[in-house]
């Protein structure tokens, strides 16, 4: 038992090492660390107290160790353009992150559960044809692009919602309508195959045989299965909304950790830039982590091992 | 799937879907591909010069087609750069992390080996990772410019490659036309490509067309948060950051290059899932 | 089990007459199954014996109303107890399946819904068709359980497939098809997924479980068919090639067909193994 739980751990610990020393030779790669860290309106004197700072001027393990030794104390350096300390400012955008991304969730799990069981359970017929076939297209439109064409119709012509900011309800819809964009094409494509996939499946023979009707099949067999299955890729939904989250958050300037990474990375805002990375890596972790678990409590398979009476009754 | 009984009873529809499919995707590619080696040159005008006059002009107007951006600019030969630029930088970043992923995926397929395992775990890892982010950040510290571009969106996707080759070559690996070649000891390069590679090639030509459909779109999203290109140079995702203040007077400089984004990816995703019909 | 079938032995239970089976449509329309015609009396044991392809698992599939998609009869009548059923509406055919009719698959570990326990679908049966509340059904579970031999059926009604070994499994679809007492079970394969030490005991469970009903049981395996089935029907590409007793069968086979068959059959004549009654 105590081996399985360490996993996690000793699995963060090098994810978290792997990802410190990309960062550490990124920098140094692009020329000199100083210059970079100081930006680029520091003065000569500016960079080189950065460059005592940093200890920049040591041997390359030394400056690892020191490096690492910072980064476990949660010393991320202060923002350049701000001089806050740079962990504080992530943490303090995440909530309007936090808030996006569930309400997206939501909207998105609202439009692809139903919209994918309907499309997997029916197998033919115009209507459904007629559905996938926008669905085709509306994956084929990138999720910003939809965002974009969401502002002009709603904001711009119709003036029903604002276009920027985060003030009030109203400035939640377009946003969420907007990641939920980037996560509801795929995510309904996947049900959709999932709940085919168990609806040709030889246990719903079995529920066939016993005189099963198709609104219990899909309810009792093929949806639990489907969902369940759609679990597993629960992690990859998840990358997408963190991409979904960067770009929609700078068109709509909501002020959450996506905004933040896209103004810091065009200012060169270093240390900012780096705890974003850093709290990125830390929540992917968590939410794979999280997910594992609940799936070992959840799907039998993984939560009974043991065969029951073993050799008895062949 | 259909474990009732496998018959192959839709197999005409799916035929002729798939027929249809590459046919259209085809057909787009290659007027594409014509418009790639035409060239801002076709519109007869400079994309990147700007004519005070003229500016924010309707599409069909004289001389415009497409009409004029907020400086003048013409917006056909933009478009026309914006393509080259958005395909060159979406073919080059899936050929890299096709290499790349390619290579990688074999090593790791290749039984037990601390690299192969290392390769593994990244590769593992990275499928919930949202490179998206490292992307930004990656270019952003590197510098605006199409090589980097490429190169980050190409080095940092090559686990959607390894991943696929890696189980693929797996089994092709244990089966037994390969373990023979391998007995006979014909040189590993050449067991490689006379072998192991075209049993791959369904999968990886599939995965390509989609692979080209995501870079698309994120050099577009990379160049629409202001990373990657430099200002004012004459991309997609450019051009529509810059329509964003002119949208009640000019919808039109939002619509063509999003409708261009939108024609690509779908030509793509055409063409990929026409591949996959048709090799199922 | 007690013989409370409502045919009194020797009445017929199913009569197939000229059935005819399509597969697919237009030009790619294949007919696994041609001009078949059966009778099965209560009490008797019929054996469909053929390779793959003989239509043998259709004709299954037909009569329990299970024929997957693009597949339907195209010609014949079905005849249950007296009452033709292929003119049946669905809600009416709904009530006989797992009713009137019981039946048993190959692969017990994919019949059974990985997530769901063995007893949620032996329970939804006897609620439907028993109309019983859900605890009463459950006692009738675990009887039903009980009678196929099966250890701690309390347990087992609240354990997983794959907690189960393929022999349990596959007595557990048995009381699956008896549990309502049908008047015919259908046994498509039941022991082709099962070790060959396990196979010869379900067949006897089956044979001794059928009792005074009709039992169509399918096989490719003319040996398995031999020890259970009363009259043997040989199917070969759709068509029915000969049918008897299985004495006639075996000693004095008409059709060159069957002869085939008899040859490759692990025909157990000179060790004349039979299946002990009591073991099962």
């Amino acid at each position: 038992m105590t081996l399985v739980r360490l996993r996690p751990v000793r699995d963060l610990a090098v994810l978290l090492l792997g990802t410190l020393t990309l960062l550490f030779f990124l920098l140094r790669l692009t020329g000199d660390p100083a210059l970079v860290l100081a930006g680029p309106d520091a003065t000569e004197q500016q960079v080189a107290a950065i460059r005592a700072e940093y200890g920049l001027d040591r041997s390359l393990p030394v400056q690892y160790l020191s490096y690492v030794g910072n980064l476990l104390r949660l010393d991320f350096g202060h923002s350049l353009a701000d001089g806050s300390p740079a962990l504080t400012k992530v943490l303090i955008a995440y909530p309007a992150s936090l808030l996006l991304a569930a309400m997206a969730m939501a909207v998105t799990l609202l439009i692809s559960v139903p919209t994918g069981a309907w499309l997997g359970a029916r197998r033919h017929g115009s209507a459904r044809a007629a559905v996938r076939w926008l669905l085709f297209v509306l994956q084929g439109v990138p999720g910003f692009v939809t965002a974009l064409l969401l502002v002009q119709l709603f904001a711009i012509e119709l003036v029903w919602l604002p276009a920027l900011g985060s003030s009030g309800l109203s400035s939640l819809i377009l946003p969420t309508l907007s990641v939920a964009s980037f996560l509801a094409p795929k995510l309904t494509r996947l049900i959709e195959a999932n709940v085919a996939a168990a609806m040709g499946s030889p246990y719903v023979r079995t529920a066939r045989a016993i005189g099963s009707s198709d609104r219990e099949i899909l309810w009792r067999h093929a949806l639990p299965n489907a969902l369940l299955g759609a679990t597993a890729l629960v992690g990859t939904q998840f990358a997408f909304l963190m991409t979904g989250l960067v770009i929609i958050e700078s068109i709509f300037a909501w002020p959450g950790i996506g905004w933040l990474l896209v103004q810091s990375t065009t200012s060169v805002d270093f240390p900012v830039v780096q705890a974003i990375t850093m709290t990125v890596v830390v929540t992917v972790f968590a939410v794979n982590t999280f997910v594992d678990l609940m799936q070992r409590r959840i799907d039998p398979r993984l939560r009974h091992r043991e065969p029951l009476a073993p050799g008895a009754g062949e | 799937m259909n474990a009732v009984v496998g018959l192959p009873v839709n197999t005409l529809g799916a035929r002729y879907l798939a027929r249809w499919e590459l046919v259209c995707g085809g057909f787009l590619l290659a007027l594409i591909a014509a418009l790639f080696m035409l060239g801002p040159a076709l519109s007869g005008h400079d994309p990147a010069f700007v004519d005070l006059q003229n500016r924010l002009a309707a599409p069909n107007s004289p001389g415009h087609l497409l009409g004029t951006d907020q400086l003048g600019r013409d917006l056909l030969s933009r478009l026309l750069h914006g393509l080259r630029w958005s395909l060159t930088a979406a073919f080059g970043a899936t050929l890299l992390a096709f290499a790349v992923g390619t290579v990688l995926g074999l090593i790791a397929a290749r039984r037990r080996s601390v690299l192969g395992t290392a390769i593994r775990q990244v590769t593992a890892f990275a499928q919930s990772f949202p490179v998206f982010v490292l992307a930004v950040c990656l270019v952003a510290i590197v510098g605006n410019s199409l090589v980097t571009v490429v190169l980050v969106l190409g080095l940092v996707t090559w686990p959607v490659f390894c991943r696929v080759v890696q189980a693929e070559a797996t089994s092709l690996f244990a089966r037994e036309y390969v373990m023979a070649a391998e007995m006979l000891q014909m040189g590993r390069v050449r067991l490689y490509f006379r072998h192991v590679l075209p049993g791959l090639l369904p999968s990886l030509s599939v995965l390509l067309a989609f692979h080209f459909a995501d870079m698309l779109i994120a050099e577009s999203a990379l160049s629409f948060l202001g990373i990657g290109a430099p200002l004012g140079a004459a991309t997609w995702g450019n051009m529509l950051q810059e329509s964003r203040a002119y949208l009640i007077s000019a919808p039109w400089l939002l619509l063509v290059p999003a409708t261009a984004i939108v024609t690509l990816v779908i030509t793509a995703n055409l063409l990929g899932d026409g591949l996959r019909r048709h090799l199922d | 089990m007690n013989s409370t079938s409502p045919s009194a032995r020797g009445n017929p239970v199913l009569q197939v007459e000229g059935l005819s089976v399509r597969a697919g449509s237009g030009e790619l329309a294949t007919m696994p199954v041609q001009d078949l015609s059966f009778t099965i009396a209560a009490g008797e044991v019929l054996g469909i014996v053929g390779e793959s392809g003989s239509g043998k698992s259709m004709t299954a599939y037909a009569i329990g109303s299970l024929l997957p998609e693009g597949v339907a009869v195209s010609a014949g009548r079905i005849v249950l107890e007296g009452r033709p059923v292929l003119s049946l509406l669905p809600a009416e055919r709904r009530a006989l399946d797992g009713n009137r009719i019981g039946m048993v698959f190959q692969d017990p570990l994919s019949s059974f819904n990985p997530v769901r326990t063995i007893g949620s679908i032996l329970i939804e049966s006897a609620t439907r068709h028993q109309r019983l509340s859900t605890s009463a059904a459950r006692g009738k579970v675990i009887e039903a359980l009980a009678g196929v031999r099966l250890p701690c059926p309390e347990l087992l009604v609240d354990a997983y497939p794959h907690q189960l070994s393929g022999g349990q499994r596959q007595r557990a679809m048995i009381a699956l098809a008896l549990l309502n007492e049908p008047s015919l079970v259908v046994a498509d394969e039941p022991t082709t997924a099962l070790d060959a030490t396990v196979q010869l005991r379900i067949l006897a469970l089956l044979k001794r479980s059928a009792g005074s009903r009709a039992l169509l049981l399918i096989t490719h395996d003319l040996a398995v068919a031999s020890t259970v089935c009363d009259r043997i029907l040989v199917m070969q590409r759709g068509r029915c090639v000969e049918q008897g007793s299985t004495a006639a069968i075996l000693e004095s086979p008409e059709h060159a067909y069957t002869r085939e068959l008899l040859a490759a059959a692990r025909w157990p004549a000179a060790s004349g193994r039979q299946p002990q009654a009591g073991a099962a």
